[in-house]
C-alpha cells in the first residue's frame, strides 16, 4: 500500500524556565493508506506532541520543532507556509481530542462548529453546510440530529460530545485522522461505544488512522501497527499481533506485564516497572530506560540504541532484544 | 440571552436596595459631617444641636433612612452645603448629566474603537514590543488621574496658542480646540470638546486594553481554540468570537463604571 503519511527525525522541545524539555527526540515512522497505527506510551512520553507537531498545532513559544520531515502526498508539513497548512489541517489530516468537554466551543452551537469546516474547506453554503451537518451526526449515531444543530456544546452529555468532535473531524472526508485519547475521559461503556463507531467509519470512509493512548486494551482491537513511545523515542514498532506475540523491547514487555491478560494462568500476578521514566529535560545517556531495565548491560548506559530489524516489520531500539526474546521463550517454556 | 438580561433586571431593584443602605450609612458614620460645614468648626454646642434637630440628624438610623430614600424617589435629593448653596441637588445634577453622558459616550466610543483592537493584538503578540509597549502605556495611562492631567493639558495647550507646520509654514490655531470655561457647552461637535474627551477616552483605552489582552490570552489558551485550528480555521478567528459573546456582558456593566466615572468628573468641574 502506498505510504501516506512519513515522518523522519522529528525533534520537538519546550523551552521552559527550568530548561529545554526533550518532548520529542528524533521520531521516524510512517502510515500507509488506510492503516491503523496504534501510538502506545505513558503520561509525557511525547505520542501527543509527535501528533500536534505533524499538524503544526504546538504552541510557539515555548514549543520549538528542532529537526524533522513530515511528508504528506508530496509536500513537507513542516516546511509549508501558514495558509497551505490551514488548508491540509481539517481537510485532510483531521484531529479529536482527549478532552470532549473543553474540546468544543462553549458559546457557538454545534451546528456552527461543524459548518466551519465545511464552509472554509469545501466552500459549502450555510445551507449545504447545515444539511451536511445534519448526515454526520446521523452518521455518528446522534438522534433527533436536525433538531440538536442548533444546542450548545454543555446540552451534550461527554459521550455525545466526543461524537460531534468525531462528526467534526470527518467533516470533509480527510485521509488521516489523528484520534488523541479521544477515549480517556469517558467511561467504559461510551468507550466501546465510541470505538465501535471509528471502527465502523473507517470501514465505510477507508481513512487512515493513528490512534494514541496509554490503554493496551483499546488498541489491541483497533491497530493495524502499534508503536510503543518511550521518553520521546519509538522503541518498538511492530505488527499489532507481533507486539502483543512477541514484544521484543523490555519496556513493551514491561508495559504488558502489568495489565491483566486473559489468556493467562488464574493466578499470574501483575508485575509493575519498577521506577519512573526519565526527566525530560536532562536525559540521561544511553537508552533512556537503561536505569529501569532487567537486561541491562554495560553498553546500555554508554550509547543508545537504534531502532533496528528484530523480526518481519518488526523494529526495536534494544541492544539486548535477543536476550529478552530468549528470556521469555524460556519462562513461557 | 432575553432571559438572563430578565433576571438581572429582576435583580436591579434589591442591588440599588443594598446599594443606598450601604452608601448612606457610610455617609452618616463616615468622616464629615453635614453639620460642621454649615457653621464651621467654632459653633456654639447649643447652634450644632438645634441645627441636629432641625434636619433630623438626632433622630435613629432607619428613620432618616426612609426619610432619605423617600424624598429621593420623589425626584428630591436635598440641597447643596457648599458651592452652589441652597440650590437643589437634583437640579445640579441634571444641569450637568446631559454633558457628562455625551461626553463619556463619545470617549467610550473612541476608547471602544481604539482599546478593543489594541487588546487582541496585544494577546495575539504576547510579549512581542508591541505588547510591551501597548501594556506599558496602558499602566501610565490608568495611573495618572484625570483631574491631575486636565489642568497639565489646559496650562500646556492654553501657553502654546499656536503650533506652526515646520513643513508648510503655515500656522495653526489651538484656541477652538482649548476646551470650554465651566458653563458654555457648545454640543459635542464643537472642537473644544477635543480635549476632554481625549482625556476621557485615554483611561478607558487603557482598562479595555488591559481587559481585552488578559480575555485574549486566556481564550488562546482554551483547548477549543486548538480544536478550531485543527479544523483549519485562523487562530483568531474563534477565540475573537467568543470574546465578542462575553464583551456584551461587561458593556452591560458599563453604565455603573460610567457613574463612577462621572462623579469624578463632576468633582474634577467643581474643582
Amino acid at each position: 500500500m502506498a505510504t501516506l503519511l512519513d515522518v523522519k527525525d522529528l525533534r520537538t522541545e519546550f523551552h521552559t524556565q527550568d530548561g529545554v524539555v526533550h518532548a520529542v527526540n528524533g521520531v521516524s515512522f510512517s502510515v500507509d493508506e488506510g492503516e491503523t497505527l496504534g501510538l502506545v506510551g505513558e503520561s509525557g512520553c511525547g505520542k501527543s506532541v509527535s501528533m500536534l507537531s505533524v499538524m503544526r498545532l504546538i504552541p510557539m513559544p515555548p514549543g520549538k520543532i528542532k529537526t524533522g520531515q513530515v511528508m504528506f502526498q508530496g509536500r513537507d508539513l513542516l516546511k509549508v507556509d501558514d495558509e497551505e497548512i490551514r488548508s491540509v489541517r481539517g481537510n485532510k489530516i483531521a484531529m479529536v481530542f482527549q478532552d470532549p468537554m473543553t474540546s468544543l466551543n462553549p458559546v457557538l452551537t454545534i451546528g456552527t462548529q461543524i459548518a466551519e469546516s465545511l464552509e472554509l474547506h469545501l466552500g459549502m453554503t450555510r445551507e449545504q453546510a447545515r444539511k451536511r451537518s445534519v448526515e454526520l451526526l446521523k452518521m455518528v449515531g446522534i438522534p433527533e440530529a436536525e433538531g440538536r444543530l442548533d444546542d450548545y456544546p454543555h446540552q451534550f452529555s461527554g459521550g455525545m460530545r466526543q461524537r460531534v468532535m468525531i462528526a467534526m473531524a470527518l467533516s470533509c472526508s480527510p485521509q488521516l485522522l489523528i484520534a488523541d485519547e479521544p477515549t480517556t475521559a469517558l467511561d467504559v461503556t461510551i468507550q466501546a461505544q465510541i470505538i465501535d463507531i471509528v471502527k465502523r467509519l473507517k470501514r465505510e470512509l477507508g481513512m487512515a488512522i493513528i490512534w494514541i493512548t496509554h490503554d493496551l486494551g483499546v488498541i489491541a482491537g483497533l491497530a493495524d501497527r502499534i508503536n510503543v513511545m518511550y521518553a520521546g523515542f519509538v522503541i518498538e514498532t511492530a505488527p499489532v499481533k507481533e507486539i502483543f506475540g512477541n514484544p521484543l523491547h523490555p519496556y513493551t514487555l514491561g508495559l504488558l506485564g502489568s495489565i491483566p491478560r486473559l489468556d493467562e494462568h488464574r493466578k499470574a500476578k501483575l508485575t509493575p516497572i519498577e521506577g519512573l521514566p526519565p526527566d525530560l529535560i536532562s536525559m540521561p545517556t544511553g537508552c533512556p530506560f537503561h536505569d529501569r531495565c532487567r537486561y541491562r548491560t554495560e553498553k546500555c548506559s554508554q550509547e543508545n540504541p537504534a531502532l533496528e530489524l528484530g523480526g518481519v516489520r518488526h523494529s526495536v531500539a534494544c541492544w539486548n532484544w535477543q536476550d529478552v526474546q530468549k528470556a521469555r521463550g524460556a519462562s513461557a517454556a | 440571552m432575553a432571559a438572563h438580561i430578565i433576571r438581572r433586571l429582576i435583580w436591579l431593584p434589591v442591588v440599588l436596595f443594598f446599594v443606598s443602605v450601604i452608601t448612606f450609612a457610610l455617609g452618616l458614620y463616615g468622616p464629615g459631617n453635614p453639620v460642621t460645614v454649615m457653621l464651621g468648626l467654632h459653633a456654639t454646642p447649643d447652634t450644632i444641636a438645634r441645627l441636629n434637630q432641625e434636619y433630623g440628624f438626632d433622630q435613629p438610623f432607619h428613620v432618616q433612612y426612609l426619610h432619605y430614600i423617600g424624598n429621593a424617589l420623589q425626584g428630591n435629593f436635598g440641597y447643596s452645603l457648599v458651592k452652589y448653596r441652597d440650590q437643589p441637588v437634583g437640579r445640579l445634577i441634571a444641569e450637568r448629566l446631559p454633558v457628562t453622558m455625551q461626553l463619556n459616550l463619545l470617549a467610550l466610543i473612541i476608547g471602544s474603537v481604539l482599546g478593543i483592537p489594541l487588546g487582541i493584538l496585544a494577546g495575539l503578540y504576547r510579549n512581542s514590543w508591541f505588547d510591551w509597549s501597548v501594556r506599558t502605556l496602558s499602566l501610565i495611562a490608568v495611573s495618572i488621574p484625570i483631574i491631575f492631567l486636565m489642568p497639565v493639558l489646559l496650562f500646556v495647550f492654553s501657553r502654546q496658542h499656536e503650533i506652526i507646520l515646520s513643513f508648510s509654514n503655515s500656522k495653526f490655531t489651538l484656541g477652538p480646540f482649548l476646551p470650554m470655561v465651566a458653563g458654555r457647552w457648545e454640543g459635542i461637535f464643537s472642537g473644544k470638546i477635543v480635549l476632554p474627551v481625549l482625556i476621557e477616552s485615554l483611561g478607558f483605552i487603557a482598562i479595555l486594553t488591559r481587559q481585552m489582552r488578559a480575555g485574549m490570552i486566556d481564550v488562546l489558551g482554551q483547548d477549543y481554540v486548538r480544536t478550531a485550528r485543527a479544523k483549519g480555521s485562523w487562530v483568531c478567528r474563534s477565540a475573537v468570537w467568543s470574546r465578542a459573546r462575553s464583551w456584551l456582558k461587561i458593556f452591560l456593566a458599563f453604565p455603573a463604571s460610567a457613574v463612577s466615572r462621572s462623579k469624578r468628573s463632576i468633582r474634577a468641574s467643581t474643582m
